[in-house]
């Protein structure tokens, strides 16, 4: 028996095949050659050698670092508002009866299942400055009306729009965690006189804490990527303010048909989110105590 | 269940408070969430002089299909999910089978090159999909495959995720079964379709789901490989409409996004459970 399974399979070749064909052309292939054009100037019809000079250019760019100061904005802010909301949800709605569960689940899911673009298209009208019920509301309750696509706060107010887009996962993978959690602990906790407060961060959170880990990192690349919210609702504007790295990619390759420099900022962003995953596996490798 | 017993039994003055706080936190966030979708659907169904009416009615009050009689006049919406479904569906099939054939033999089977190659595959799932999407650009328009099903849904069968859920769920299935069936004459082929692919059905079916619903949310790339509008797939042809108009029409555009918003809520919530296995089946690797 033993024996058998570990005889080398020829058939195995024969079942990878499709998916490694497909993936070395559709996958691997662009990724290298994703590399060589960064160092190219490049449309469509031909690519000139060009050394670092796209590089270069992308660092002596204000707007580049505008960019990457906007996407460090949005996951400083966004990813510890994502971690702390889905932990306290998770455990309020991990309380509740089943149903109640399932109702509160499909709710804060259902924006990540739908569309990016319908999610934004009901949000540009919510913040619509004459015609949307955001600044109806604002001058109802006596306040002047805020022009929200197109004003210093605009950063800022996009990420609401992001929270909405994914909050549902970060709650899914915390619910699934804290059911995991032995009700006998809290339980034992509570005898010994526990205030429920004590039993939250002093027992519950440390248990998570891989979990929140998880959470963290993969939310920070998540937001890293942000981008369909930002086309949708501000174009990059007003004035490029709130051009992303993934936005200039975007925008520098299909605009401006400047594939070299879209490339080479492609590998700024994978350099980026390489250094955040071997935090990961670094971080991860030491501190794993379930 | 156990915790909301004792919760009830213990009512103390202060525990009943912190209950009804939890209540409206909970109740107040799932607000957040619920009003742009119902927002959406009123605007769809309203007149659209309404949309832009102050003060807004909060209530949908003559409802009318005038927007949607609209969207499908004015646009070819009707195309765009027809392509949708072609796309999202090859997708779909190609993915289920190639990564269910490959799934298995990273799985179960020994081969020279075995750890390597799913190294290697691994790895590349880290790359953000931006860094791919010019050079795919570029070579799609070499392969002749620019605006054409094939270009629009090949690079999503070629992503490793679906060959990674399956790996993960086929390694666990029992090596003596497998090892019978052998002995009992059953050649490869026939050992995958009548003994894997029936106890693999829970990751197929999380697979194919995700597959799908990943592939007509898709944006970015539909965006870059799509010229023709008629090729569009739903989301980008929705959206591309949406910014070609001058005035923006809410009542026309939320007749758009309530087009689009349908199939994936009706696939949610027929398939619920799918999705909560997919994101906890990737997030807890063993």
């Amino acid at each position: 028996m033993k024996r058998k399974t570990k005889k080398i399979d020829i058939s195995a070749y024969f079942f990878i095949t499709p998916s490694v064909v497909m993936f070395l052309f559709f996958v691997l292939y662009p990724i290298i050659l994703s590399f060589i054009i960064s160092f190219q100037k490049k449309d469509l019809v031909k690519g000139i050698w060009v050394g670092v000079a796209n590089y270069k250019d992308i660092f002596a760019d204000p707007f580049f670092w505008l960019a990457l100061k906007n996407t460090i904005i949005f996951v400083v802010v966004l990813v510890p508002v994502l971690t702390f909301l889905g932990f306290i949800a998770a455990l309020k709605i991990n309380k509740l009866s089943s149903l109640t569960r399932a109702f509160f689940r499909a709710v804060f899911y259902l924006p990540v299942v739908l569309s990016g673009v319908v999610i934004s298209m009901i949000w540009k009208w919510i913040f619509d400055p004459s015609y949307g019920i955001l600044n109806y509301l604002l001058e109802l309750a006596g306040m002047r009306s805020v022009i929200w696509m197109a004003s210093a706060g605009t950063l800022y107010y996009l990420m609401i729009v992001v929270f909405t887009f994914n909050f549902g996962t970060v709650l899914i993978v915390y619910l699934a965690a804290v059911a995991g959690i032995p009700e006998e602990i809290i339980e034992a906790a509570r005898i010994d006189g526990a205030k429920s407060s004590a039993i939250t961060w002093k027992i519950i959170a440390p248990l998570l804490k891989p979990t929140t880990f998880f959470i963290m990192v993969t939310q920070t690349i998540a937001v890293f990527q942000t981008w369909v919210v930002i086309q949708m609702l501000t174009n990059g504007g007003p004035a490029r303010s709130t051009e992303t790295l993934v936005f200039q990619i975007y925008r520098e390759a299909f605009s401006f048909n400047q594939f070299g420099r879209a490339s080479a900022l492609g590998m700024v962003l994978l350099f980026i989110i390489v250094l955040i995953t071997l935090f990961q596996k670094l971080y991860a490798g030491k501190d794993i105590n379930y | 269940m156990l915790i909301i017993n004792n919760e009830l039994k213990r009512s103390s003055v202060s525990e009943k408070l912190s209950f009804v706080i939890s209540m409206v936190f909970l109740f107040l966030l799932a607000f957040f969430f619920l009003f742009p979708l119902y927002w959406m659907l009123k605007g769809a169904l309203q007149p659209s002089f309404m949309a832009i009416q102050l003060p807004p009615s909060f209530l949908p009050i003559k409802m009318t299909f005038s927007n949607f009689q609209k969207l499908f006049t004015k646009t070819p919406a009707i195309r765009w999910f027809l392509n949708s479904v072609i796309v999202s569906g090859s997708s779909t099939l190609l993915t289920v089978i190639f990564s269910s054939l490959a799934g298995y033999a990273f799985g179960k089977k020994t081969f020279w090159g075995k750890n390597f190659l799913f190294w290697i595959l691994l790895t590349a799932m880290m790359v953000p999909k931006q860094v791919m999407l010019i050079p795919l650009y570029v070579l799609m328009n070499n392969y002749h495959l620019y605006n054409t099903y094939p270009g629009q849904f090949l690079p999503m069968v070629a992503w490793p995720f679906g060959l990674f859920m399956m790996k993960q769920y086929m390694q666990t299935l029992p090596n003596d079964f497998l090892q019978s069936a052998k002995i009992d004459g059953a050649n490869e082929w026939l050992l995958f379709w009548k003994i894997v692919v029936p106890l693999s059905k829970p990751v197929i079916a999380t697979t194919a789901i995700l597959t799908f619903v990943n592939t007509w949310n898709d944006y970015m790339w539909q965006l870059v490989i799509v010229k023709d509008i008629n090729m569009a797939t739903l989301p980008v042809g929705i959206a591309k409409f949406a910014y070609s108009e001058m005035s923006v029409d809410y009542g026309l555009l939320m007749a758009g996004a309530t087009f689009g918003a349908i199939p994936m809520i009706a696939i949610f919530i027929l398939f619920q459970k799918y999705f909560v296995k997919g994101i906890t089946m990737g997030s807890i690797k063993g």
